[in-house]
């Protein structure tokens, strides 16, 4: 409770009690809530402990990039796609179903928005310089050109894929989601998820042969 | 029967029922549509995203929380609180934004010619000061006053250099500014508040 008493100046007698309860977090908070969970989390944010939010931002900034990155191909997009998916949560926290895990709500808000911009734009062709951070695996050179292309071709036949087979593969391949989960997300029964999974899978091979059949030409 | 498309999707993840594979075992076609999908899943397993530079996370963090600052508070939970007047920039506009209303309003006071019908102010007793005519708030308004709370705390890290006032043809006595914002009607001061507010919710690099 923070309270102060404000004295006018020409009238020492007159004194005016201004108090407001002060609910700000000391500066160390996202320390102290590194611990919890992530409904715990939630609770916070919406108690008024705005600062927790950035843990959840930290816990799961990396798994939300890559879902958006699959949909966009590119670092720029993707980036600003998460930050929004971020923004969209922490404005949507109080409709937040605590009957599901926190990540898969983000992972449902992070396929909206990257829906919603592969809807309005056409995917950005990834170049093969893409790879500007290799991860350190101890390959040689080439063959880590080599996988690094691989990848692209892999990306770009995925971004041709209708988005449900695309948010489907995604989430499956990925991120490792069962069916019934990715099914939640997307708003789809499991035996629909079940079929868009295979569907992508058959329509990846298909673009992926015919990529191979033009490069031998 | 053929397998189903969603049998497919099992049989890629390897629980396939092994009735059901009995059958892929038989059926020509349905080995067709099954031929090289653990190929492909064996290659976009490979396809991993690029991982962005370790300076993009530290920088993303703030970017997040920039950008919900940014957007609307009202809407945002957390926002209850006065944190984000704490942040310099807004501290500063808000200051610079409190002078400016302050001074218009000082001024142009100081440049009415007196009326004489006007009631001559009192000097409130503790007790009579809530009651003042023409102050029009009492103790349990400003408690309540979303509006004065919002001037409170802008005002809050207010500095009046009284040199650069007299500098410039101003002048302003102890207690001015108290008493020029008390003095505003119930209008004024929600407009006050809409000005502050305005003021408050610019980027703080603008």
């Amino acid at each position: 409770m923070l309270s102060r008493v404000w004295t006018a100046g020409l009238q020492p007698e007159w004194k005016v009690r201004v108090a407001r309860t002060d609910t700000d977090m000391p500066e160390t908070l996202p320390q102290a809530w590194s611990d919890a969970g992530d409904h715990a989390l939630v609770d916070a944010c919406l108690a008024g402990h705005s600062e927790a939010f950035a843990v959840i931002v930290e816990r799961h900034r990396r798994q939300v990039y890559q879902v958006c990155y699959r949909f966009v191909n590119n670092h720029e997009d993707a980036s600003d796609l998460a930050q929004d998916a971020f923004v969209r949560a922490y404005k949507g926290l109080h409709g937040f179903n605590r009957q599901s895990a926190l990540a898969t709500w983000l992972y449902r808000i992070a396929v909206n928005v990257s829906l919603n911009k592969v809807a309005v734009k056409t995917p950005r062709i990834e170049s093969i310089a893409a790879r500007e951070y290799p991860d350190e695996r101890g390959e040689r050179p080439d063959a880590a050109m080599l996988r690094g292309e691989r990848a692209v071709e892999v990306r770009a036949a995925i971004a041709r894929l209708p988005n449900k087979q695309r948010a489907t593969l995604i989430l499956r391949v990925y991120h490792e989601m069962p069916h019934d989960q990715i099914a939640g997300i997307l708003g789809s029964s499991v035996g629909a998820v079940k079929a868009n999974f295979f569907h992508a899978m058959a329509n990846l091979k298909r673009l992926l042969q015919k990529k191979s059949d033009t490069s031998c030409i | 029967m053929h397998l189903k498309d969603s049998e497919f999707a099992d049989l890629i993840d390897d629980v396939l029922p092994a009735e059901r594979r009995q059958h892929l075992d038989r059926c020509e076609s349905c080995q067709a549509r099954a031929a090289g999908l653990p190929a492909v899943l064996a290659r976009a397993v490979e396809a991993d995203v690029p991982e962005p530079s370790p300076l993009f996370w530290e920088h993303f963090s703030a970017r997040v929380a920039g950008a919900i600052r940014e957007s609307s508070p009202e809407r945002v939970p957390g926002t209850a609180g006065f944190g984000w007047l704490r942040r310099p920039a807004v501290v500063w506009m808000s200051a610079a934004a409190v002078a400016l209303v302050v001074l218009v309003t000082t001024l142009s006071r100081g440049t009415q010619p007196p009326d004489p019908k006007a009631p001559v102010a009192r000097v409130p007793t503790p007790d009579a000061a809530v009651q003042a005519p023409g102050v029009n708030i009492d103790a349990e308004d400003v408690e309540a006053d979303q509006a004065w709370a919002l001037v409170r705390t802008a005002a809050d890290d207010l500095e009046w250099r009284e040199e650069d006032a007299h500098a410039a043809g101003l002048s302003a006595r102890p207690g001015s500014a108290d008493r020029a914002v008390l003095e505003l009607s119930a209008e004024e001061r929600i407009e006050l508040a809409r000005l502050l507010d305005d003021e408050l919710r610019r980027p703080s690099g603008a």
